[in-house]
């Protein structure tokens, strides 16, 4: 079905959808698109189109554990291992975090959100 | 479990007592519904229907249908993909239907859920409430608009990238095929549970696209790097919107983050 999105005169989108309404502003611009755009697409003022969403970027706190300097007694630690001991250990991190390996960048390193 | 209410009228609850819990309903396949299970069977005329989603054993998203098992196989829904969206496996999304229940019916439920959730378990309670001056409801069933099934979620609307402005209209129906007496609102955090912390307000309108008008306004939601989008789900919002119309959301962030600044939604309008 048939996908309209209004924009203004600055590419702001208006709304968007399959129903439009008769006689809008006379600087309103209506584009059509042969389906609903998917949900990995955004609107872009610029080029009044849509355009691919950017991927979220996340933090790994198995990094932030290691290089971090308010944890400079593990990455020290770490760093004395052998190899095969620093998978061993890296892989315990990995299970202890699960899914909160992955932080937001707004995120505090640790869990319970104290300061770093 | 029945027990009498101090007005005078009735509770009738369906549980898993023998877990604590809501009776666990199993999933299909990745955004497939699963096979019905009972949840109450009526002892009592009931004119209010309340559903409570609860604790999953995987991540996801979820939609539920509530339906009357007529028997032989036959399932009358009456509430069509009620959203539970948790953050990790916890949330708690209650949904209060006014609806006409004669007693002897018998309640059940099947579930569907996101990719990594598919054929995973939720617990669902149902309560009947009677009224206690013996008033029936007139409603009987939810018109579901903007769930989408592709992804067990709802509708994504987009703030845009100013902060703290309402973004774009995005419709979730576009031609109601009913008058509805009432919304209830549920949102979804779309699977992102590595956010910032963030206040959002919700916007409904009827109209058509470029001629919205706001119905309800600054609905307030909240996301965190710890919770889940709080809350998941709004009591009724009762207001008539005639059959024909067209049901838009809008809203606005404290964030420009073109991830975190987007949430789900469904409307349900009551009939």
């Amino acid at each position: 079905m048939t996908w309209f999105a209004i924009h203004d005169a600055n590419g702001k989108l208006l709304s968007a959808g399959t129903v439009i309404a008769p006689n809008l502003p006379a600087d309103w611009v209506v584009k059509e698109y042969p389906t609903k755009p998917p949900d990995t697409d955004m609107w872009d003022e610029a080029s009044r189109n849509y355009i691919v969403r950017p991927p979220k970027v996340l933090i790994d706190r198995l990094q932030d554990i290691l290089d971090h300097p308010a944890y400079a007694d593990i990455a020290n630690f770490y760093s004395n291992l052998n190899p095969a001991n620093k998978t061993r250990f890296r892989n315990f991190l990995i299970k202890i975090l699960g899914a909160r390996r992955w932080r937001n960048q707004a995120e505090t390193i640790s869990l319970d959100g104290s300061p770093d | 479990m029945r027990a009498v209410g101090s007005d005078g009228g009735r509770y009738q609850v369906g549980a898993d007592t023998a877990g604590s819990r809501g009776v666990q309903i199993t999933t299909g396949a990745a955004n497939t519904k699963g096979s019905y299970t009972t949840l109450l069977t009526t002892s009592f005329d009931a004119s209010r229907l309340i559903i409570t989603l609860s604790r999953s054993s995987s991540s996801g998203d979820y939609l539920v249908d509530i339906a009357l098992d007529l028997g032989g196989g036959t399932f009358q829904i009456i509430a069509n993909n009620l959203l539970m969206s948790p953050f990790d496996l916890n949330a708690s999304a209650l949904y209060d239907l006014p609806f006409e229940i004669p007693a002897g019916s018998v309640i059940a439920a099947r579930a569907q859920a996101s990719p990594a959730a598919g054929s995973s378990t939720l617990g669902i309670s149902a309560m009947i409430v009677e009224s206690g001056l013996g008033v029936s409801s007139p409603y009987s069933g939810l018109l579901t608009m903007g769930a989408n099934t592709a992804d067990s979620g709802g509708t994504s609307v987009d703030p845009g990238a100013s902060q703290n402005v309402k973004g774009a209209w995005v419709e979730l129906d576009p031609s109601v095929d009913r008058t509805l007496f009432g919304l209830i609102l549920a949102f979804g955090q779309q699977l992102n549970n590595a956010r910032a912390n963030l206040f959002h307000l919700f916007d409904i309108g009827i109209g058509a696209a470029g001629s919205e008008q706001v119905i309800l306004d600054n609905i307030p939601i909240t996301q965190s790097t710890n919770d889940p989008i709080l809350p998941l789900t709004t009591p009724i919002f009762w207001m008539s919107i005639p059959e024909g119309s067209r049901l838009a959301a809008r809203q606005q962030a404290n964030t420009a983050d073109a991830t975190d600044r987007l949430a789900d939604i469904i409307a349900y309008g009551v009939y």
